[in-house]
């Protein structure tokens, strides 16, 4: 992040602001996405992300804390946008179709639905920790320091996030298990 | 599937999705951007009135009535035996009957302990030195303002250093909230020039109840608000104004944010 667009930006400079929209729009729209697992509703978080941190800009003291700063203002966003909907909608990912052929597609998919249908009954917490853990890299001291979140509260909710996940993907592999050795039969 | 195997998984997982925003959205963001005022300490007071409170008032209405008595009583004819009708007034009558009503005689002299300047005000005024936000007696929001309270006026100032990187003129058209089509105050390069200790500076007389003049030595920027519903608060804010000595280099220089 260029610090001076930031402090530029801080002062009041839309211009330098609207340069630091563009760049960071992409990178806060996957980790909404990613929370979220809707286009439309990831894409009006970043939007409300981006007003309020320009709007809230003035009062950050460390300009080096800008990318923590607006991914706690993102987090936020998305906790309310989830709360918006009281539904949790599964986007479905289209395959590529001319993209490289995986040697095994098929467990790819299951993983990927096993994934997604555990990942749709996490509280968004618990959503927000594991993106920005397994997505982000953040450390689980990171995620507290930027959340304002104590550790355990951190530590807690990825673990219950991995153990959903871990549950949902062993719970696909006892079915597909079953499914294959039906087929063999 | 081990810990290892999993969080490979997840990351793989997570990686797979759209990346990219639609320029749509990006632009409907920048475009609300756009009419978003930034939230700023108020560090100095928004353009509004700040009321004058009922013993002000009461005071205000005491000189008006003693105004147009003494205007009265020194300028209608009187009689030849001096108590009425007919004669006219001696040259001492005709100065006791325009007395400068509410214009203050500033012989005291404050010094702001954090904004870097010094002000003649009245005896019978007061002044509330500037004190950092890290004071708890400080009003959330106020940090940073000397107030001075007059008998039918208040007065409030304060300084913040202009970032390089920002215009002068734009950076005070935002910290005093102008938006183009505003009938209070002006685009400040274009108000009305007056002088401040030597420097030239803006004045706005355009909101009810208040003038402010606004003056930048070096990137310092001052901003000086009279409070006022008085006939006379440009003569008051004047004399005011006339007895200001910038002094930036003495200012504590916590800048607005």
């Amino acid at each position: 992040m260029d610090l001076a667009l930031v402090e530029a930006a801080r002062s009041g400079d839309e211009e330098a602001f609207a340069s630091i929209a563009r760049g960071s729009a992409d990178r806060l729209f996957v980790v909404a996405h990613r929370i979220l697992r809707d286009v439309a509703r990831a894409e009006d978080a970043v939007q409300q992300t981006l007003v309020t941190a320009w709007r809230e800009l003035p009062a950050l003291r460390d300009i080096e804390r800008f990318e923590a700063w607006i991914h706690r203002i993102l987090v936020n966003v998305c906790y309310t946008e989830a709360k918006r909907a009281s539904t949790w909608s599964a986007n479905v990912v289209a395959l590529p179709v001319d993209g490289p052929a995986t040697p095994d597609s098929t467990t790819t998919i299951v993983i990927r639905d096993a994934l997604d249908r555990g990942f749709g009954r996490l509280p968004t917490e618990q959503r927000a920790a594991f993106v920005l853990h397994h997505h982000l890299g953040w450390s689980v001291r990171e995620i507290s320091e930027n959340l304002g979140v104590p550790t355990e509260t951190i530590r807690s909710r990825l673990r219950y996030a991995t153990s959903t996940l871990r549950a949902a993907l062993e719970a696909d592999a006892r079915t597909t298990g079953t499914t294959s050795r039906e087929r063999m039969a | 599937m081990n810990e290892n195997e999993f969080a490979r998984t997840a990351r793989a997982w997570l990686d797979d999705g759209p990346t990219r925003m639609s320029d749509r959205a990006v632009l409907s963001a920048l475009e609300e951007i756009h009419v978003t005022h930034q939230r700023r300490r108020p560090w100095w007071p928004a353009r509004r009135a700040t009321p004058v409170n009922i013993y002000a008032r009461a005071a205000i209405a005491a000189i008006v009535v003693v105004s147009v008595g003494l205007v009265a009583i020194n300028v209608l004819p009187r009689g030849s035996d001096g108590s009425g009708v007919g004669g006219q007034p001696t040259a001492s009558q005709l100065a006791s009957a325009s007395p400068a009503v509410g214009i203050p005689e500033l012989t005291q002299t404050f010094v702001s302990p954090m904004n870097g300047f010094s002000i003649g005000y009245a005896d019978d005024a007061t002044f509330d030195p500037a004190k950092p936000a890290s004071d708890p007696s400080v009003e959330e929001g106020f940090a940073g303002i000397d107030f001075l309270s007059g008998p039918t006026y208040s007065l409030r100032a304060a300084s913040a250093e202009v970032p390089e990187a920002t215009s002068i003129d734009a950076w005070f058209d935002r910290e005093t909230g102008f938006k183009p089509g505003d009938p209070c105050g002006g685009p400040h390069g274009e108000l009305p020039e007056i002088t401040i200790d030597g420097r030239s500076a803006r004045i706005s007389t355009d909101c009810p109840g208040q003038i402010e003049a606004t003056v930048a030595v070096g990137r310092r920027a001052y901003r000086f608000t009279l409070y006022s519903e008085a006939s006379d608060a440009r003569a008051i804010f004047d004399a005011y104004a006339s007895t200001i000595d910038l002094r930036p280099e003495e200012a504590a220089s916590p800048p607005p944010s």
